[in-house]
């Protein structure tokens, strides 16, 4: 089985931290968020295309 | 064994080969018309493909002991097709919500479908040369 987690310790909590943020930042770029981050719809414009993500 | 960041730095490795996959994978099916520059869609789908590539490998990393396949492709390929399917099904909802602001279509579907199940092979592979080459070191 696999140890994927640290059992304790701010070393596990940095990287948890990144992943929520980046799993956040990952919708934001996939629903084109204007509202959350202005200009992302058109600088990942083609990545959220190519990858069958709904747009305009 | 993998830790958190090392599975998210196979992540990150495994998204921008990804990002560059899918560029080549649609200049070569031509399914949607690139509308930026080159040099911007190296930057965006290279930008694109490591936060995608970091997110399936942290939710492997975390959820991976409790899926039923013993191979770590697999479960990254699962994973993978798994994070991609959510996000597809949102979509739906916004563009039933939002049909002049969200259109779907289906050739991008497949191909953003069949490119999920890349990602998770790209990463599957990395995580298991890593665990390898892990073994190797003990």
């Amino acid at each position: 089985m696999e140890r994927t987690v640290a059992s304790s310790g701010i070393g596990s909590l940095v990287p948890a931290i990144v992943l929520v943020a980046l799993a956040f930042t990952m919708m934001v770029i996939a629903f084109g968020m204007e509202s959350i981050a202005p200009g992302v719809h058109d600088a990942l414009h083609d990545f959220r295309h190519v990858i069958g993500m709904p747009c305009h | 064994m993998n830790t958190l960041k090392d599975n998210l730095f196979a992540g990150a490795i495994a998204g921008a080969l990804w990002g560059w996959l899918c560029y080549l994978s649609n200049y070569m099916s031509g399914i949607f018309p690139f509308e930026g520059s080159f040099t911007h869609n190296l930057l965006s789908f290279t930008f694109g493909g490591v936060v995608f590539g970091i997110v399936t490998s942290g939710i492997l990393a975390v959820a991976g002991r409790f899926l039923p396949f013993r191979r770590t492709l697999y479960k990254a390929v699962f994973v993978s097709a798994s994070v991609w399917i959510v996000l597809r099904l949102a979509g739906d909802m916004l563009s039933m919500m939002e049909p002049e602001r969200y259109h779907l279509v289906t050739p991008e579907t497949m191909q953003g479908f069949l490119l999920a199940l890349a990602l998770g092979a790209i990463l599957g592979a990395l995580l298991k040369r890593g665990e390898a080459r892990a073994e190797g070191n003990a």
